[in-house]
Formats: C-alpha cells, sequence, structure tokens
C-alpha cells in the first residue's frame, strides 16, 4: 500500500467524479419525467395530465386551494393556510416530489412514467 | 492470525468509538455521516486478514447502533448491509491494486459500496422507494467524503503506520 496519492487513485477519482457529473448532466437533459398530477385532499383523489396550461381550483378542509399545472411543472398558487409554506415551495418538476399543504390537508406530485400509484385504489383483494 | 488480538480489539474499539462520536458532529443533512468510524478500517486492511476484518466492522455496527438505540430497527439492517458490501467489495478490490493504490482508492471504492449497500437495502426494507430519490446525492456526497477520508489515512498510514512496519518512511 503506498502512502501517497498514485496515479491509479487519481485515475480513479477522475473517473468516478466523470461518472457522476455524467449522470447529473443525462438526468438534467434526457431523464423522463411523469405525465399525471395526482392531488389528494382529505376527501378526494384527483389526476391531472402534467402537459397542460391550467389552474384546478381544489376544495380542501378549510377551503379553496389554487395549483397551478403549467407544461411538465406545478406550484400551488393560493392556498388559505396560515403560514403559506405550499405556495412558498414553488414550481416542482422533478416526479415523486410531493407539496403538502398539511393544514388544508392538500397534497399533489408528479406521478413518475409508468409508476402504478396503488393509493388510486381504495384497496385491492386478489 | 495476521494481528494480534490486542491489535484486533484496539481497532474494533476505535472504530466503534468514531461511529458513536461522528453522531455529535452536526451536518445539515440528518441522514449522512462522515464516515470517520472507517478510518480504523481501512487502516485496518493493512494489518489485518479478512475474517479480523468483518469482526471489526461488525463489532463497530452492532455496538454503534447499541449505543443509539437503533440495535433491533430497519437503520441496523441498512447499516449492516452497507457495512458487508463495504468489506465484500473492498477487501477483494484492496487484494488485487494493493501495490498500485493508496487509501484514497479504499476511500472511494468504500464509500461507494457502503452507499450502494444501503440504498439497496432501503429499497427492500423501507416500504417507500424514497432512496433512490436522495441514491444520487447520497453517493456524491459519499465520495467527497471518502475521499477525504482516505486522505487523511494516507497521512495517519505515512506518519505512524509505515515507520511501524518498514522502520522507514516511505
Amino acid at each position: 500500500m503506498k502512502s501517497n496519492a498514485t496515479l491509479f487513485d487519481l485515475f480513479l477519482t477522475g473517473a468516478l467524479v466523470i461518472c457522476v457529473v455524467s449522470l447529473f448532466f443525462l438526468k438534467l437533459f434526457f431523464g423522463k419525467n411523469g405525465s399525471t398530477i395526482l392531488i389528494q385532499t382529505s376527501k378526494d383523489k384527483f389526476a391531472y395530465s402534467i402537459d397542460q396550461k391550467i389552474v384546478a381550483d381544489i376544495s380542501g378542509d378549510l377551503g379553496l386551494t389554487k395549483i397551478e399545472i403549467d407544461n411538465g411543472k406545478f406550484r400551488f398558487l393560493e392556498s388559505p393556510c396560515k403560514n403559506k409554506n405550499c405556495v412558498n415551495s414553488g414550481w416542482v418538476r422533478s416526479a415523486n416530489f410531493p407539496v403538502v399543504c398539511l393544514p388544508n390537508r392538500v397534497s399533489a406530485y408528479i406521478m413518475k412514467e409508468g409508476d402504478k400509484d396503488a393509493s388510486l385504489y381504495d384497496g385491492v383483494t386478489r | 492470525m495476521n494481528g494480534s488480538n490486542n491489535k484486533i480489539a484496539l481497532f474494533a474499539g476505535l472504530s466503534s468509538f468514531l461511529a458513536v462520536f461522528e453522531n455529535f458532529i452536526p451536518i445539515p443533512v440528518p441522514f449522512l455521516r462522515i464516515g470517520i468510524s472507517n478510518i480504523p478500517v481501512s487502516l485496518g486492511f493493512v494489518l489485518f486478514n479478512f475474517k479480523e476484518l468483518l469482526f471489526i466492522v461488525l463489532f463497530k455496527t452492532i455496538f454503534s447502533h447499541l449505543f443509539r438505540g437503533t440495535l433491533f430497527s430497519y437503520v441496523f439492517l441498512i447499516a449492516l448491509s452497507g457495512n458487508l458490501l463495504f468489506i465484500f467489495i473492498t477487501f477483494p478490490f484492496y487484494q488485487i491494486f494493493k501495490k498500485r493504490i493508496s487509501f484514497i482508492s479504499l476511500g472511494l471504492i468504500g464509500a461507494i459500496s457502503h452507499n450502494l449497500g444501503q440504498i439497496f437495502a432501503s429499497l427492500i426494507f423501507l416500504p417507500a422507494k424514497s432512496a433512490l430519490l436522495i441514491g444520487y446525492f447520497i453517493i456524491s456526497i459519499g465520495l467527497i467524503f471518502g475521499f477525504a477520508n482516505g486522505y487523511i489515512c494516507n497521512i495517519v498510514y505515512r506518519k505512524f503506520f509505515t515507520r511501524a512496519l518498514y522502520g522507514q518512511v516511505v
């Protein structure tokens, strides 16, 4: 075992750094996001296509939450909650990254392509 | 046995102490560990055989989780998986490349194998697949900490080990 950095160390470090950076850019530019946004309240569940430009009015426990969907991304536009943490979360483009408004009991996330969302069903019997 | 029992006990104890101690080091992200407990384990590669290293790693994992109070939880299973994959990948790597590498390579391979083991175990034991979301982040940060730990190991090895093992500074 050498006690100083060797050429092999530098090569391995460089290769791993290149792998990590490449993966980052591959995911950034070619990573597939989801096509459906799932919105849940304490009473209902809604599914919207993410590839459209609409503002969805969702009725929660406190009042109306407005969720803006804009071609691949969404954000909580307005909410009757006190702290507005959900509104301050801003735009979400990544799949499986939920935004939750606890006081109004409204949550939303982009479902990843190919994922089966078990939460859409009350129960499954086989 | 390559190493005496006293040496194994010293390295197992030191590693366990550092595993508990690193919980007190504040890190902005709660699930991250610097991995300083792996410094004695990495240094042990030059002193011990596979069985002895496996004992040190198992002792460290069990002791640190006993101290944290998470011995009978999925956290222990995840940590154990990471440590086992670490030893099963890093030891053959060391045996093959030991004449060409320093501890930096060992730290990098150790960090990757450790993190991969934890991610695989999380996918098995946790119902949510959240490990995949943070997996890339964990491996990236793990590489930085692995490099840093390897660099520290190099310094410790140069200052204390080479003189003791070979009678000179290499």
